[in-house]
């Protein structure tokens, strides 16, 4: 499991995530919960995640990276990512490491933020999140969804706050178009031959 | 070790004392050879689970390819099952086996070995040396084995587990449809491939290609192709790779092209199917492709006539000629420890062409016959004895050679349906108006359930509905005895209403049969049909269908399903062994005795070598 976290400078969060022109984020928000992120004590989530696993034996590369170093990290590390993209074209870094992580189980968040400190977000796993827009997450909440999304305990770091993991939420949406179990668990026995 | 799939004893006398299984017969005269024991039920997961564990199905929890949820009373596999940590995280298989095999006994003896295709080994665990998950590896679907059927004609139904895809004819003289991949993990719609046929009438061929896919196949009528590698994008990071070959089963005047089941591709299997991870695809590079779902032989696509006879068996000697292909690989590699290899295509072809050994079988009626293939169940006892050979040849006068079936095979003429004569009882209601029939559909889908006190389920399986453990449980836990007791009494010994056969020789209580930590998960009574019978296709879904035994009439017309005492294994080594009564909880206990591994008492059966 890796987390990977790009950490962006941008000149509007807005219109970050609303311009199309942006590669990569587009299809990004197209598979996973999106938006406006609240401000919040314990500083960023690049910041806040850092300082929850610092206490943890999870190794994690924090540093402002170019793209072939980034891709170097994706390839040897089974750990969290958490890059500071300085180049003028973040699509070009972000799609880089799309394509080296292909079928691997990742959770990918953007966070993007403009010199007055507002932020947006964009969050999506390798099994894809329902896209939705979210306004009311906050940097913690942010990070407490990520640590759940990756299967890790949130622990009691004082960094998290009173965070709340947005995953129950999600999971409430991604449920009303399941369909039938029936259906499924029919073609997955009627290949043994012995049932109707 | 050698796992022979189904090898029933009256047939191997037979060809035995034909002089047809010469190998076998080394086998024999320089060892032994018995009956052994099989598992009740007598079911390939449950007994080569058995085989492996060295313990019941009490002990090691799989008691039929079926379980059934008390909560939803929904059926599922109970070979395995997927879990998530979150709704949105990557799910992880789980092997519903418990119980330690033999060959993870053998690694914390520093023994290493090669286990090959084992039911119940998948998803792979670590072990001292390599292996090769068997029956349970799904394809890429989640199913055990969907194939598509494309075809131009129209309005043509789908039948048993496969996919029709409507093909379009355009205007250059192909025709298209969508290739079906794997469901899209966020809404379960199906991920299709754009693939385009080239029907090529005057050299009887087509060529295929599928969008994304470097390359073309090139396949002759009535023939299967080459495998082609397919990625079926799952997300916008994630690519499901795949491995499909097509059967050309008509050019005129309709095109029809059957694909097989995708199977996960060795060099990117979705979950694990080997251990180490890589085995898988080390092993394809060095023997070629071969398939990797659990069940390989498509009989659904014979039963639904996707697939001649001709085209089944050409398949079926495909997946003998790639297990023996891998046997001999690891034989010829093998310097000590434990290789085992199972040869799995022998039951699926008894279950398919027994009825051509029995003119007068409920399933020929209404179908051909061709003479030609009564011949061919004892073909497979050859073919079996074949691979015996080529094992025979790598055994020094060091090394224990042991075939082993897991159990017998017998006819499957009469299906009963258990619910229905639960319904009979008045045990089992239906909703108001619902008559047993065809329209009470499975699933217990008109059921009462508050009305319920038994129902039927798998392949020999009656639960009750107990307060506290089904969801709508009525059965108090002081009735539960007496409602066993009850049940038992009334349907051991159960007459075919047509000529007063006994269709049902005794059923048991679970604690009769079963010890163990598992025991709970078993059905609360266990039915033994008599020869010809077993549960009806009905009753293995929930079915409550008219009428309490019915005529087998599908091309699946053998079964070992019955009485274990009926369908008993054989048991072959090349020593001597106490021959009085061996069963398969003594193989694990007689391998480990040979390699010089601790027997622990854990282990049922004991050791057979003297």
């Amino acid at each position: 499991m890796k987390i990977i976290v790009l950490h962006l400078s941008v000149t509007d969060p807005i219109e970050f995530l609303d311009d199309p022109e942006t590669r990569g984020v587009a299809a990004l928000m197209s598979n996973g919960p999106h938006g406006l992120l609240g401000s919040h004590e314990c500083g960023s989530p690049f910041q806040i995640l850092r300082s929850v696993l610092a206490m943890s034996d999870w190794k994690s590369v924090f540093s402002a990276l170019d793209t072939p170093e980034l891709l170097d990290h994706l390839k040897e590390d089974d750990s969290l990512i958490g890059v500071d993209v300085a180049q003028a074209e973040p699509g070009e870094t972000l799609e880089a490491a799309l394509s080296a992580i292909d079928g691997e189980a990742v959770v990918v968040a953007l966070s993007a933020i403009d010199a007055s400190g507002n932020r947006a977000f964009v969050l999506t796993t390798t099994e894809g999140l329902p896209s939705i827009r979210v306004n009311e997450m906050r940097a913690n909440d942010l990070v407490a969804t990520i640590l759940e999304l990756a299967g890790l305990e949130l622990g009691s770091s004082p960094a998290l706050c009173d965070a709340q993991s947005f995953v129950p939420a999600l999971t409430e949406t991604a449920g009303a178009g399941a369909i039938d179990d029936e259906e499924l668990v029919r073609e997955r026995l009627r290949g043994l031959g012995y049932i109707a | 070790m050698i796992g022979l799939d189904g090898l029933e004893p009256t047939i191997v006398d037979a060809l035995l004392a034909e002089g047809a299984l010469p190998n076998l017969a080394r086998l024999r005269a320089s060892g032994d050879y018995a009956r052994v024991g099989t598992t009740n039920p007598a079911q390939t997961p449950v007994a080569w689970s058995t085989f492996a564990t060295g313990l019941n199905p009490g002990g090691h929890g799989i008691f039929d390819f079926i379980r059934r949820d008390p909560l939803t009373y929904l059926p599922d596999l109970a070979l395995n099952r997927y879990e998530q940590k979150n709704a949105f995280s990557q799910p992880a298989a789980v092997n519903l086996r418990s119980g330690t095999p033999v060959w993870e006994r053998l690694s914390q003896a520093g023994i290493p070995s090669t286990i090959l295709r084992c039911p119940c080994t998948y998803p792979a665990a670590p072990l001292r040396g390599k292996l090769l998950a068997g029956m349970g590896v799904p394809d890429l679907r989640g199913g055990l084995g969907t194939s598509t059927f494309f075809t131009t004609q129209a309005s043509i139904q789908a039948g048993e587990a496969e996919i029709v895809v409507p093909l379009k004819r355009q205007g250059d003289g192909s025709v298209t449809g969508p290739l079906v991949g794997p469901r899209n993990p966020k809404d379960r719609t199906d991920i299709e491939l754009p693939l385009v046929i080239r029907p090529d009438l005057a050299r009887g061929c087509a060529v295929i290609a599928v969008q994304g896919v470097a390359g073309k196949l090139e396949v002759a009528l009535g023939r299967w192709s080459d495998w082609m590698s397919v990625g079926f994008k799952l997300g916008m990071l994630r690519t499901a790779r795949g491995l499909v070959r097509f059967h050309l089963v008509r050019l005129e005047p309709e095109v029809e092209l059957l694909a097989s089941p995708i199977n996960f591709d060795p060099d990117a299997p979705l979950f694990p199917i080997s251990a180490p991870g890589e085995y898988v695809r080390d092993l394809a590079n060095e023997i070629g492709v071969f398939h990797t779902t659990g069940m390989v032989e498509d009989h659904a696509a014979l039963s639904n006539g996707r697939l001649d006879e001709a085209g089944f068996l050409r398949q079926c000697e495909d997946a003998w000629s790639e297990r023996e292909a891998m046997m001999v690989h690891e034989l010829d590699r093998l310097d000590s420890g434990l290789c085992y290899c199972l040869f799995d295509t022998s039951d699926r072809v008894q279950h398919m062409f027994w009825r051509f050994r029995e003119p007068d079988h409920p399933a020929n009626l209404g179908r051909p016959v061709p003479t030609g293939f009564a011949r061919v169940v004892a073909d497979q006892y050859r073919r079996a004895d074949a691979v015996v050979g080529q094992a025979l040849a790598r055994a020094d006068d060091k090394t224990l050679v042991i075939a082993l079936s897991d159990h017998g095979f017998n006819s499957f003429r009469r299906g009963v349906n258990l619910n229905t004569w639960l319904h009979e009882q008045g045990l089992l209601a239906l909703k108001p108006g619902v008559e047993p029939s065809e329209e009470a559909g499975d699933f217990f889908r008109s059921v009462d359930w508050s009305r319920t006190k038994a129902y039927a389920l798998g392949l020999g399986g009656i639960y009750l509905n107990l307060a506290g453990r089904e969801r709508d449980g009525i059965v108090k836990a002081d009735d539960a005895q007496p409602l066993k007791t009850q049940i038992a009494t009334a349907l051991s010994g159960l007459p075919d209403p047509r000529d007063g056969k006994t269709a049902i020789r005794s059923v048991h209580p679970r604690e009769a049969v079963y010890r163990g930590p598992r025991i709970g998960e078993a059905p609360d009574l266990l039915v033994n049909f008599n020869s010809g019978f077993r549960a009806s296709w009905g009753t293995s879904l929930g079915g409550v269908p008219a009428g309490i035994v019915e005529d087998n009439v599908k091309p699946w017309s053998g079964d070992h399903i019955i009485d274990p005492s009926l369908v008993p294994g054989v048991l072959f080594m090349n020593r001597p062994f106490k021959t009085a009564n061996p069963r398969l909880e003594d193989l694990a206990p007689t391998i480990l005795a040979a390699l010089g591994a601790e027997v622990h008492p854990e282990l049922e059966g004991s050791p057979l070598l003297p």
